[in-house]
């Protein structure tokens, strides 16, 4: 599939937009709805919290790591607790292939981007150039946070941009559109190059101290992780003013193509407003090519797909017309 | 993989297929005809990607890409036909699954990548023992849900689909719309 000619959503198709007109509210009780409106706040405050005041031997990659994963397990809990979509249930099959993906980019992705990513690039060229940023590990802490989370969402704001404007980028991107349903995991969904490509950034640039970075990675994760949940919430109005939701993602992923151009941030959607790209809308039918389901085997040769079809037909006999 | 029967290779495989394959058998109601229960089953099959052929007392079905909320998604070959014997008649399946082949496959493939790369040695074999996990979970719980879908179906508490998205071609009928394949 081409991507089509067209254009982003425009910031005046955005600005007549009502706010969320199809939102519905979180089914239960006064204790449910009380959880489920500030359990992304509180979390977001938590996680705050434990990088800016806990102690240097638990300030550590390991206990990322850590965190990451209960955070992880915790969300895919909720998606049977307050549950956006019946048609979004998550199966076995669906576990076992969004658990493929999330292996993947952990162990080869990121050994690959550890020789060939941004971060040695970044490390050369400073090497080269003779670029020194200590200063930026002597602001204050949380402007560190935010500063590292933003200097990679805006990075990432343009590159998922360009996947859905250019025909290269999004032969590498697709893939992770053919996913039929919205889960916890679903965020690794996709071709191995374009999760290298997502998570290329700048913000190596600056040397923050390292326990700003783990706390702006936690962040990201989280928000990655809540804009992907089969999950209902109940979300602040500032909430969904200023971060990216399963609301303004599942519109993204869309089945009509035009629909998905927007909302292309993975944390903050206030970049998207900035640049008129932003839609206070959702879906629940998501897919591509009417929600047909991609084979893991498809997803990994689509990128590839136009590059083999040529060598097929480079190698097959040159038919000679008859006399 | 289906071999004649009497064959070395068919024997040496059917040890092995357990991996893959799910047998099993769901009785009929009293006073239900073959017919019947396989027009019932029939009904589960009328699924984007799903191919079935009806053979007499036999039904088989194949998938390809089958839709995430397919209640059989897990199988993508399978074969049903119904036995009478003088206890009662009774539905006998075999499905064929390689969304489990695959899961189990995966925990040596993250193995091997633990031994490869230095800096996948813990993580590979986490993902190991993940899989082999989710390989023994998936072995119990899909073919439980299988027989339950059955027993529900031939039962008539499976509500019908609205929409049969089948189309009749030839012999067989076949689910509209769905190209290529794979492995999950």
């Amino acid at each position: 599939m081409r991507v089509p000619a067209g254009q982003d959503a425009s910031v005046a198709q955005t600005a007549r937009r009502p706010f969320f007109p199809n939102r519905r509210p979180v089914e239960g009780g006064p204790v449910k709805q009380f959880v489920f409106t500030w359990f992304q706040p509180v979390m977001l405050f938590a996680m705050i919290a434990f990088w800016t005041f806990a102690p240097d031997k638990y300030a550590t990659v390991a206990v990322g790591i850590g965190i990451g994963i209960a955070f992880k397990v915790l969300i895919l809990g909720l998606e049977w607790v307050s549950e956006r979509h019946a048609s979004w249930r998550l199966t076995w099959k669906e576990l076992a292939t969004d658990l493929f993906y999330v292996a993947v980019s952990v162990t080869l992705i990121k050994f690959v981007a550890k020789h060939i990513g941004s971060g040695p690039a970044i490390d050369a060229i400073k090497h080269y150039l003779n670029i020194h940023t200590a200063w930026a590990g002597h602001i204050p802490f949380l402007l560190q946070v935010f500063l590292g989370l933003f200097i990679f969402d805006f990075g990432q704001y343009w590159m998922h941009r360009a996947m859905h404007n250019w025909h290269p980028l999004w032969l590498s991107h697709a893939p992770h559109h053919f996913i039929t349903q919205l889960n916890t995991l679903k965020g690794a969904i996709g071709n191995p190059t374009e999760i290298f490509l997502i998570g290329l950034g700048i913000e190596g640039f600056f040397d923050f101290v390292p326990r700003a970075g783990l706390a702006a990675g936690g962040i990201g994760m989280a928000m990655g992780i809540y804009s992907h949940a089969n999950i209902r919430f109940n979300s602040p109005r500032w909430w969904l003013y200023l971060f990216n939701t399963v609301e303004h993602h599942s519109l993204h992923h869309s089945q009509d193509y035009e629909s998905t151009r927007c909302n292309y941030a993975n944390t903050f959607i206030f970049i998207d407003r900035m640049f008129g790209t932003c839609v206070d809308d959702e879906a629940e039918l998501v897919g591509q090519e009417g929600g047909r389901r991609m084979s893991i085997r498809e997803q990994m040769l689509y990128t590839f797909q136009p590059l083999i079809d040529r060598a097929r037909t480079w190698r097959a006999p040159t038919a000679v017309p008859a006399e | 993989m289906i071999l004649p029967a009497a064959t070395p290779a068919a024997r040496a495989l059917r040890l092995i297929d357990w991996i893959w394959t799910v047998r099993g058998t769901v009785p009929l109601a009293p006073r239900q005809s073959g017919d019947e229960a396989l027009a019932l089953i029939d009904t589960l099959l009328r699924e984007p990607g799903t191919t079935r052929q009806r053979d007499g007392d036999r039904l088989t079905f194949s998938k390809i890409d089958p839709l995430s909320q397919d209640k059989l998604a897990v199988f993508e070959q399978g074969t049903l036909h119904v036995v009478t014997a003088l206890a009662g008649s009774e539905l006998r399946y075999v499905l064929h699954s390689r969304a489990l082949l695959f899961c189990l496959l995966a925990s040596p493939f993250f193995l091997g990548i633990s031994a490869v790369i230095d800096s996948a040695r813990i993580s590979g074999r986490v993902f190991a023992v993940l899989f082999a996990v989710l390989y023994v979970a998936g072995r119990f719980l899909e073919p439980w849900l299988a027989a339950r879908l059955f027993m529900r179906t031939l039962a008539g508490e499976q509500p019908v689909p609205d929409v049969d998205h089948a189309e009749i071609t030839g012999n067989g009928m076949t689910g509209n719309g769905m190209a290529g394949n794979g492995i999950a």
